[in-house]
């Protein structure tokens, strides 16, 4: 809001907007940032005490209670949710919708705990969440809002990349399986991105498997890059590793190349951030690369990150990448130079470089942003 | 007003996991029902879970050494056969000649059929872990012919669980 009003004076003070004008922009942007982030936080914390406190009802398992009168009193719960929503379908913009869902899907989740308990299932947590993941998939498609796409996503993401670490399907271990399920994921879940972006309907669940992606992405790249100092974790990279990720990188370089949105010059930034990323943990980790080597690609990645968070207007995104990839030349300097006056004297020479580049930016900054405008979106 | 595509949509979608969990509900019931009885002796502990409470989770006891080999460390499809003579076996088939059986999986060295573990009420969890780690416990399950198994109850030194213990007062 803050940024908003300085921007707003600055441009009252060219001229370009009147005082009127700053008045209406100010109140309607109080009435809409305020209530959005209130309503939304109070009802996912709403939402989740009320979730834990159902939960925990049922995990107290009541014994007085019998078995028939439990279920059918969380069938009929589930119906009269049901009922509600079905009343409440000419409003699906409304609050009492988006809570009515989130309810149900609660009481879904509860659902299946207390099937869980009352016939002694041997199933686990994971195959649970896999199992609300899939019955509750078509009802959150009727959201019109993000937090239960966000929450079914993570869910998802979750459980299943803990079932397929713990099903030995791959590989001939389970740190294997840890290995090319943290590779994997974060191309997964870009895939979908791209996929689910075509698909009006899906739209809503782009933006959570894009976000999961960048997140996953980075801690994936910081891992790989801690493995190569000092040998941290002795991972060992399997060939089939390499063809997953060439499997999955193909088909977002495909999806990239097919966005008829997309300029080249943006293909191509994507492109190369996307065959970076897929490279670098099977180079890394197979040839044991040493820690310089390791920066290089992780500086890179973060950098072509970065270029690409600005031109989404991420920018508190983008920040933290370069704010990351700032603390890796940092580390790099530590660690390439033993001694304090080797690392400062290497410090100041690159904080020079730095500011040189910062120079040469404000120099060549006109040429450089018309470039940026023809990479930007229209 | 129902046949308009988007209300079907809403019906369908708030349905699924609706009848879904009536099925779910009505198969357990007839495996129950329908199931031969079993009684098999139990060792273990009791841990919790975040989503259905306290559990005791046991070793079966099925009177024959199941899942030792090397090879059972990963997961492997398994049967145990307990009539007309009991014998453990690979694959997801017992012989021929196996009249009742349990299919499972061998995991880390453990036959798991699903029946491994047994819901009880808060109060209870300490005094029936004790009685379980005694080696007291049995558990009645309910065989198919196909093979599922479903724990239908658990009994300390020959009784139903809840006559066999007194519950501790909850510490809050």
């Amino acid at each position: 809001m803050a940024n908003i009003e300085r921007r707003l004076q600055v441009w009252t003070r060219e001229g370009l907007i009147t005082a009127d004008q700053v008045k209406a922009i100010l109140l309607f942007e109080r009435g809409r940032t305020s209530s959005n982030w209130l309503l939304f936080s109070f009802m996912s914390l709403g939402a989740g005490i009320v979730g834990s406190g159902v939960i925990s009802l049922i995990a107290a398992n009541w014994d007085a209670i019998p078995d028939a009168v439990k279920l059918g009193s969380d069938l009929f719960l589930l119906l009269t949710i049901a009922l509600g929503l079905w009343r409440q379908r000419h409003h699906e913009e409304s609050l009492s919708w988006e809570l009515m869902l989130t309810f149900f899907a609660l009481a879904c989740l509860a659902t299946i705990g207390l099937i869980g308990q009352i016939y002694h299932a041997g199933g686990t947590l994971d195959q649970a969440l896999l199992l609300w993941a899939a019955l509750l998939l078509p009802a959150i498609t009727l959201t019109q809002r993000n937090f239960l796409p966000y929450t079914w996503t993570f869910t998802f993401l979750a459980a299943g990349s803990y079932r397929l670490i713990m099903t030995p399907i791959m590989g001939p271990g389970e740190d294997e399986r840890i290995l090319l399920t943290g590779y994997a994921l974060p191309l997964v879940c870009a895939l979908a991105a791209t996929a689910l972006r075509h698909w009006p309907r899906a739209k809503l669940f782009a933006r959570p498997f894009r976000t999961y992606a960048w997140s996953s992405g980075i801690t994936m790249v910081l891992l790989v890059d801690a493995s190569s100092m000092d040998h941290i974790q002795s991972w060992e990279w399997h060939p089939f590793m390499t063809w997953t990720g060439l499997i999955l990188s193909g088909g977002i370089v495909a999806g990239i190349v097919l966005n008829r949105q997309f300029p080249p010059r943006v293909k191509g930034l994507l492109g190369s951030m996307v065959a970076l990323y897929t490279i670098t943990p099977p180079i890394v980790v197979s040839w044991q690369l040493s820690h310089w080597f390791s920066a290089f690609f992780t500086m890179a990645l973060f950098a072509l990150g970065a270029a690409w968070l600005v031109r989404e207007r991420s920018l508190r995104m983008a920040n933290a990448l370069i704010l990351l990839l700032g603390m890796r030349f940092l580390i790099l300097f530590f660690t390439a130079f033993g001694g304090l006056l080797d690392a400062g004297i290497g410090l100041i020479l690159s904080g020079m470089v730095i500011l040189g580049f910062v120079w040469l930016w404000s120099r060549w900054q006109k040429k450089l942003l018309l470039w940026l405008e023809r990479i930007a979106p229209s | 007003m129902i046949r308009s595509p988007h209300n079907l949509r809403i019906i369908l979608s708030l349905l699924l996991p609706i009848l879904f969990f009536a099925a779910l509900v009505a198969h357990k019931e007839w495996t129950l029902r329908h199931g031969i009885e079993v009684r098999l002796p139990i060792e273990g502990f009791d841990p919790r879970d975040l989503l259905a409470g306290h559990y005791l989770i046991y070793r079966i006891n099925y009177g024959v050494l199941v899942c030792t080999n090397e090879h059972y460390d990963q997961e492997v499809p398994a049967t145990v056969c307990l009539k007309p003579t009991v014998a453990f076996h690979s694959g997801q088939e017992p012989i021929a000649e196996c009249h009742l059986w349990i299919k499972g999986t061998c995991r880390h060295n453990r036959f798991e059929a699903g029946i491994e573990r047994f819901f009880i009420p808060e109060a209870y969890a300490r005094p029936l872990d004790q009685a379980v780690r005694n080696k007291s416990g049995e558990i009645i399950v309910g065989v198919t012919a196909s093979g599922t198994a479903m724990v239908k109850e658990l009994l300390i030194d020959g009784s139903p669980w809840h006559l066999a213990v007194t519950p501790e007062p909850i510490r809050r």
